[in-house]
């Protein structure tokens, strides 16, 4: 099994695709820094007196007691915790800096994007297996079909979640770099590292995800275009249609969970958690894999 | 049916396999296939397109789940004990697959890695087959023959004590064939058992040890080739002298059947009563400038085995 996992791992580093979109989310986040860059301008001392002028004015009403009733205070933070975190200087400023402060914005904003490519990779790994009859010969190696779909599922998912949340920490520093030269680094709050990580990581398990969905499809399927299409089929349309005529069943729908999974949980009606979510994502992974590997074992291979 | 090879690396009985069509109805690939294939040497496995070869070797290798029979290879009941002696079987399904974008070289390298094999025996089977020079060359740009040889290569990695190998001429030039074929003769000669299909009859009686003859998903000869062979159309003689005409009628005159066949007449009796035609003719002044048995080749018998048989109902 090992043995196994090794090279179905080497194969999907191989990829031209893998390394293909490597190469296109890399340009990508170049260019994203340029931008960042070419927009983002460390404020004047003028600005900066302006703003600081602002906030203090503004703090000083909201520590009165002007700016949030007490009942309308989110529970266990103080008015003096809750002025302080709300009302920055650098809130002030124009709207032209980088701040630091956004990067898990940014990197869930790039989840997207990462979302469809590991689709993509998980299908192609294995619909092309498919495609070129090499599934056939690596079946007279190893004939244990499931040994053989746990190795290329693992393989694949862990592959794909390191190069995701690899990526997302090339994007977060790109940033940071802007940020540092051109934009605002000050200001941060506490646990924002820690959210950071938290929100890579999770951008990365999501990543895995939908390779794993990709893969399990095409598996199915034995095809990575019909896979990659019943996915997004499934996701735009179907879900959407159940979004607008049966909006209770919204927080059992992938789509949601996914999102609510990236965004670190709240974001569905009742506040769904992380690992609620991460829950319900597992279920519908979980079951079709299953079916994947049902499908895999008792098909005739021709 | 089982004839009780002492050391038989193959047997089948009573194989079926039934294709259901999604429309509805079914193919039947094999209608209660019979074979046992002896340790060592070369066995040929022959039939017509669509006889059910292709589906056997994928039977005997997992790909293809049986709808009835057994199957026993090297001893291991199939296909639930067939991880426990994949590892001692090399093999090729028809046209073998490689990742297209990867060399020949680097192909051979992942598959040796899944059975712990080194890389001195990728290169030593890239030799074999004739590939080394171009073992680095990426497979998109091989030739079918390349890809053909590529597949041998792959097949005999673990150094395998038996070869399946589906049509493993296929798409090769003359020159490919004739190397295959004295590759297979040497692999069967080695002490290693090679079960080789294909259509290609007169490579295979040139190799094959033993043959089995597959129509229609039902084996309908099997056995040493020159049992096979004999098997076939009844055997005559061919009689050449310079009179053929007298010659026919003094062998018409003595009850013994012959026809003119080109210039040469063939007789309507087994080589083992040769002497009774000398006889006959040298009594009557008619002195033989040849005398032989009729050749039958394996095209021969094949094609009379396989013509006019009932298809197996569907």
């Amino acid at each position: 099994m090992k043995a196994l996992l090794l090279v179905e791992t080497r194969r999907v580093i191989a990829r031209r695709l893998v390394k293909g979109l490597v190469i296109l989310a890399l340009a990508g986040i170049a260019l994203a820094g340029i931008i960042a860059a070419a927009t983002s301008h460390r404020p004047s001392p003028d600005v900066v007196a302006a703003a600081e002028r602002q906030a203090a004015d503004n703090l000083r009403e909201c520590l009165a007691g002007h700016s949030v009733a007490p009942q309308d205070l989110p529970p266990n933070v103080t008015l003096d915790e809750f002025c302080r975190e709300n009302i920055r200087t650098e809130f002030y400023y124009s709207s032209n800096q980088l701040n630091i402060r956004d990067l898990p914005n940014w990197i869930q904003g790039a989840s997207f994007i990462l979302f469809v490519g590991a689709l993509v990779v998980g299908a192609s790994f294995v619909g092309a297996e498919w495609h070129a009859g090499t599934m056939t010969t690596l079946l007279t190696w190893e004939p244990r079909r499931l040994r053989v779909l746990a190795a290329k599922a693992v393989a694949c998912v862990a592959v794909v979640f390191l190069l995701a949340a690899g990526l997302e920490v090339v994007l977060s520093l790109a940033l940071a770099l802007v940020a540092k030269t051109r934009g605002i680094t000050s200001g941060l709050p506490s646990g924002w590292f820690r959210s950071v990580v938290g929100t890579i990581a999770r951008v990365g398990a999501a990543a895995a995800a939908a390779s794993a969905l990709g893969l399990a499809l095409a598996m199915i399927g034995r095809n990575a275009a019909a896979a990659m299409g019943v996915s997004f089929g499934y996701l735009a349309i179907v879900e959407g249609l159940i979004r607008g005529l049966k909006p209770q069943w919204q927080p059992w729908l992938f789509g949601d969970n996914l999102n609510a999974f990236i965004l670190g949980g709240g974001s569905l009606p009742g506040g769904r958690s992380v690992g609620g979510a991460a829950l319900v994502l597992g279920v519908y992974l979980g079951v079709l894999l299953f079916v994947a590997a049902v499908s895999f074992r008792v098909r005739d291979v021709n | 049916m089982l004839r009780g090879f002492a050391l038989a690396v193959i047997q089948i009985e009573g194989l079926h396999k039934e294709y259901r069509r999604l429309r509805g109805g079914s193919t039947l690939a094999l209608a209660g296939l019979d074979l046992e294939v002896p340790e060592g040497g070369v066995f040929g496995f022959l039939g017509p397109n669509g006889a059910g070869k292709t589906t056997t070797i994928r039977c005997l290798l997992g790909l293809v789940r049986p709808s009835r029979g057994r199957m026993r290879l090297m001893g291991a009941d199939l296909p639930a004990e067939l991880p426990s002696v994949i590892r001692r079987v090399g093999s090729i399904v028809e046209t073998p697959a490689f990742f297209p974008r990867f060399s020949g070289r680097r192909n051979l390298r992942l598959l040796a890695r899944l059975h712990g094999v080194g890389r001195p025996a990728v290169d030593s089977v890239l030799e074999r087959v004739g590939l080394a020079d171009r073992a680095d060359d990426v497979v998109k740009d091989y030739s079918l023959g390349m890809k053909q040889r590529l597949g041998i290569a792959a097949a005999l990695l673990g150094d395998p004590e038996v070869l399946i190998l589906d049509e493993p001429a296929n798409g090769l030039d003359p020159a490919g064939i004739v190397e295959v074929r004295e590759l297979l003769r040497s692999l069967g000669a080695e002490g290693r058992s090679v079960f080789v299909s294909s259509h290609i009859l007169s490579e295979v009686q040139q190799i094959a040890d033993r043959v089995a003859i597959l129509s229609r998903g039902v084996c309908v000869t099997a056995g040493l080739v020159g049992e096979v062979l004999s098997a076939g159309r009844a055997t005559g003689l061919i009689v050449r002298l310079g009179d053929l005409p007298a010659g026919m009628r003094a062998l018409a005159d003595a009850g013994i059947g012959a026809s003119l066949d080109g210039d040469a007449l063939r007789v309507s009796l087994p080589a083992s009563e040769a002497e009774s035609v000398t006889r006959v003719l040298a009594d009557r002044g008619l002195y033989l400038s040849e005398l032989r048995p009729e050749e039958v080749d394996l095209e021969t018998v094949f094609l009379e085995l396989t013509a006019d048989e009932p298809r197996a109902p569907a």
